[in-house]
């Protein structure tokens, strides 16, 4: 029987495992929200960049007034570098942001399972994945829960709340009281692909990857017609530069395997870019070029 | 050309223009005469006034509805083009006109069309974007697979219509979400131009949603839409 989660402490301590361009995110949400927040990657290197990019963003903030400075430094020393994964065993929650693929998250979970106390509650960051089949793999069904963050995460609000089938009504109380707590909103949805964000992105994203395949038009023209026609804050090709190619490779290839639907099969143009090393922002050129690298150096 | 010379035009109307109504600021911009750039709104244009108009003047722009600009251009098997540009201001339904207006090319059209196209559309402080002449242009193309999603949503139960639009709002920063953009423009609108597109490409993601064929169903038997 999985012990349910304990009542969390308020700020709990919050373990993100993935520093890529979610993790990040993610984690500046937690400890500016004021959570201790221990960080943690496979690849070493990672966190400590990413803590690089934090302070560049939170430095950024207080340069346009919408953080005091008291605040950044307060938030900066929240956070807690991990190099291995036993450093997560003190979380009260632990938000998984590693590559969408459901082999890899499973065996992480498994990992976490022998390593957190079982109380401790699981999240996925999951795009795409069930988060009934992910909970089954993390040994501790009742206490886990889908939080898909959005993209930036440390500017946007949603978070998308998912119940597995077996995630018990404590643990859905508790990661939205979280997210509350670190002021985001969250809003429930079901356990069904894409949940409803992806449900409708991805398929958008891949119909104006496919007219720039085709020649209908220039990413810059598809971006502007549907910022200037339909309000969007950002066109959907800007909007696949910073989710980065690769990412968005992984997206198609895991939707499209769960749902068989072709809007969903990964636009052979989208391969091209990743084999050309074209990731997007993060890599300084995807359909558009840019001069810093840096995920979300500017923004915030 | 000079850029007054490619400001100069002149309006062919032929009634019901859906990018430039009666009173549209656009309109005082025209001159009355000796323009090398035609301008043909409305929906009752024929192809034979569209050749008086190429053979009259340098650049010819013609207003499209959901129809392509090779329903007024013979076809030449990819070789099309000239002095035509296709041009539709976007609006959703009835909905308040935007400020984007598509122009549709051919792979063969002037540059010095297509110049002074985006020259008169750009100094009336529109925005004009270029597409090639495919069903349902830039626009249209992307977002009505999206609405029919948002009315399949509904019916699947993925979230109900507060939730839906909420979700997107919030989560991709869009400024309206879709329901309530269609219940602005509404569903009879949504299926003309989604039904367009399907029969051209015949890709079910346009097949219109139950609810839009309903609301036709509805029209037809003289019910309230
Ligand atoms: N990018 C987006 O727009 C976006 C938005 C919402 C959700 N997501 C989801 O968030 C997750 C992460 O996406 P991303 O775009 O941040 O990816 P990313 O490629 O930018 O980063 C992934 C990070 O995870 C690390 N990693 C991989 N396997 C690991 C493991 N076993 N243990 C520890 N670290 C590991 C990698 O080294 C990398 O730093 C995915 O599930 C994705 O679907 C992405």
């Amino acid at each position: 029987m999985t012990v349910s989660p304990d009542p969390m402490p308020a700020p709990p301590t919050v373990a993100v495992i993935g520093c890529g361009t979610m993790g990040i995110g993610i984690a500046i949400v937690a400890a500016r929200g004021g959570c201790p927040t221990i960080i943690y990657d496979a690849d070493r290197a990672r966190v400590s960049k990413a803590l690089a990019e934090i302070e560049m963003f939170l430095a950024g903030s207080v340069k346009r007034g919408k953080l005091d400075p008291q605040t950044a430094t307060d938030t900066l020393a929240r956070f807690i570098l991990a190099s291995a994964i036993s450093d997560l065993a003190s979380a009260d929650l632990v938000i998984e942001a590693i590559f969408e693929d459901i082999a890899a998250k499973a065996d992480l979970y498994g990992a976490l399972n022998r390593v957190c106390p079982s109380g401790t509650v699981f999240a996925s960051n999951t795009s795409t994945l069930s988060i009934t089949r992910l909970a089954a793999a993390s040994g501790r069904p009742e206490n886990f829960v889908g939080l898909h963050f959005c993209l930036p995460a440390q500017l946007m609000k949603l978070v998308e709340v998912t119940p597995g089938l077996r995630t018990s009504a404590e643990t859905l109380t508790r990661s939205r009281t979280f997210c509350e707590a670190v002021g985001q909103i969250p809003i429930e949805t079901k356990d069904r692909p894409g949940f409803i964000l992806n449900h409708f992105a991805i398929p958008l994203n891949n119909r104006a990857i496919r007219l720039v395949e085709q020649g209908v038009a220039t990413a810059r023209d598809i971006d502007l017609a549907m910022k200037t026609a339909m309000g969007f804050p950002m066109g959907p090709l800007e909007l696949v530069d910073l989710v980065g190619l690769d990412t968005q490779e992984r997206l198609c290839d895991t939707f499209f395997s769960i749902t068989n639907d072709p809007a969903l099969a990964c636009p052979p143009l989208v391969r091209q870019m990743v084999a050309a090393g074209w990731l997007g922002k993060k890599s300084g050129r995807g359909f558009y070029e840019y001069s810093s690298s840096a995920t979300f150096g500017a923004e915030g | 050309m000079n850029s007054s010379a490619k400001l100069s035009f002149l309006i062919i109307d032929t009634g019901n223009s859906r990018s430039f109504d009666e009173a549209d600021p656009f309109r005082d911009l025209a001159s009355s005469g000796g323009s090398d750039v035609a301008i043909i709104l409305g929906s009752d244009m024929t192809s034979g006034l569209i050749q008086i108009a190429q053979a009259s003047f340098v650049t010819v722009l013609v207003e499209l509805q959901t129809e392509c600009l090779s329903a007024h251009i013979p076809d030449n098997f990819g070789r099309e083009g000239g002095n035509v540009i296709g041009f539709s201001r976007y609006r959703l339904g009835n909905s308040t006109l935007t400020k984007l207006v598509e122009l549709v090319v051919q792979p063969e059209t002037d540059d010095a069309a297509k110049a002074a196209a985006v020259a008169i559309f750009e100094s009336a402080g529109l925005v004009p974007v270029t597409c090639r002449d495919m069903p349902g242009r830039i626009v249209d193309r992307l977002i009505r697979p999206y609405f029919n999603q948002a009315l399949t949503a509904l019916d699947e139960g993925l979230a109900d219509a507060d939730q839906l639009d909420r979700a997107l709002t919030l989560g991709l920063g869009y400024r309206r979400g879709p329901i309530d953009l269609m219940r602005e423009s509404g569903l009879e609108a949504h299926f003309h131009v989604t039904d367009a597109i399907y029969r051209a490409i015949g890709d079910v993601a346009y097949l219109p949603a139950r609810r839009a064929q309903s609301a036709i169903d509805r029209r037809r038997r003289g019910e309230h839409p």
